[in-house]
């Protein structure tokens, strides 16, 4: 089933927003928070656990 | 190429428990990777730039080439975590080989506080078992193992028992997740009250206290629903952590039939019915520029409501999983929770 279909569900804004970014995380759990999905920031990345 | 930080290999659907929330719930199966396919796919993000690899399932400790994949994985310079329910841990000689292939680190996802409670959510025995998996690592020095624990409701008992549970077996490290929808084309998702998860927030925050373990939340809805005071709190604690990559385009799953998946949630809607993921690393590359990628990347990064457009805490916020908008009325609910006492815009 296509993505497209399940998108036309959304009923949010179409503004986008600024560009978002992680947390420091927690430093004990860096890289244990593999499933947390974070955010990978790239330059702006204050997230530790992209890196 | 630095197109793909992190990447997730669907290594198998199949799985030993049946959890009632799963995202793949419509989707366990045995369908499984094919074990050069999994390769060719490391090959493929290793090429788009990806820093770490991620095992998912179903269940990715029954994948029988797990070790050989964590090797080959470790071999190419990408760091590797599994995602697991734990179970497998508890044959100390399969905790030993998967240490040794080389993965940096495992999450253990708890399904209950009680053998009962897990039983009733996942239609299997299996909390001794992870309990005694999390402990086997342990016990061999692997220690980047963390837990991670899906709230779907604000029942005060039941998290009084997880704590127990935390503390009775020294449990360290966990991750609170709030529960994402599972995504169906009908208007016939469970919906959360967010208002309530948002005030559960500040029950957690208190409990915790009180205790020595580690822990983070990864909160799926507008941080508008938590208490601001306790909201900073966590924050200068560094106890939150946002829950979406989507927007950015850094991440990326590959299902066990190599469809791409923007993320593990759309198990059922994969960016193409077509098998983008054995394309070479060009047309991949290609494809992640196309219209539906940016459609989607664009939708993710949007604010839910106007209301968020001004607020301070969007950064960290991003207003929650943005699927949970497919179902839920984000300026109604939004303004409901502004116009209380809590971080008030009007």
């Amino acid at each position: 089933m296509a993505l497209t279909n399940i998108l036309s569900l959304y009923k949010g804004t179409n503004i986008l927003g600024s560009k978002i970014m992680g947390l420091k995380g927690i430093s004990t759990m860096a890289n244990s928070l593999l499933d947390c999905n974070c955010i990978d920031c790239g330059e702006d990345a204050n997230c530790i656990n992209c890196d | 190429m630095d197109k793909i930080r992190t990447g997730w290999l669907t290594v198998t659907r199949k799985c030993n428990n049946y959890c009632e929330w799963c995202y793949t719930q419509n989707k366990l199966n045995c369908e499984t990777m094919d074990y050069n396919d999994a390769l060719s796919s490391v090959d493929k993000l290793y090429e788009l730039g990806t820093k770490r690899i991620v095992l998912i399932g179903g269940e990715p400790t029954l994948y029988n080439n797990i070790a050989d994949l964590i090797k080959y994985i470790v071999s190419k310079g990408i760091k590797v975590s599994i995602a697991s329910n734990g179970r497998k841990f508890s044959d100390i000689d399969f905790a030993k080989r998967i240490v040794e292939a080389g993965v940096n680190s495992i999450n253990i996802s708890l399904k209950g506080t009680s053998e009962y409670e897990y039983l009733k959510y996942t239609k299997s025995n299996g909390l001794t078992e992870a309990i005694q998996g999390y402990n086997n690592l342990k016990k061999i020095g692997f220690n980047n193992v963390s837990l991670s624990y899906v709230i779907v409701d604000d029942d005060k008992t039941n998290f009084d028992n997880l704590v127990e549970l935390i503390e009775k077996n020294d449990l360290k490290n966990i991750v609170f997740q709030f529960v994402k929808p599972v995504l169906k084309l009908k208007d016939e998702n469970d919906i959360v009250d967010i208002k309530k998860l948002g005030a559960f927030v500040t029950y957690i925050y208190e409990k915790m206290k009180r205790t020595k373990t580690n822990y983070c939340l990864e909160i799926s809805f507008p941080l508008c629903s938590v208490d601001e005071k306790i909201l900073q709190k966590m924050i200068d604690e560094n106890r939150i952590i946002t829950c979406c990559h989507i927007s950015t385009g850094k991440g990326l799953i590959f299902d066990t039939d190599l469809k791409l998946l923007p993320c593990n949630h759309f198990a059922e809607f994969p960016y193409s019915d077509e098998k983008i993921g054995r394309l070479s690393v060009s047309e991949i590359s290609d494809f992640l520029d196309s219209d539906i990628c940016v459609k989607l990347r664009k939708t993710a990064g949007s604010y839910p409501s106007k209301l968020c457009i001004d607020c301070d805490k969007w950064p960290i916020c991003g207003g929650g999983c943005f699927t949970r908008w497919f179902y839920q009325e984000p300026d109604k609910i939004i303004r409901e929770l502004k116009g209380g006492d809590v971080n008030g815009i009007n």
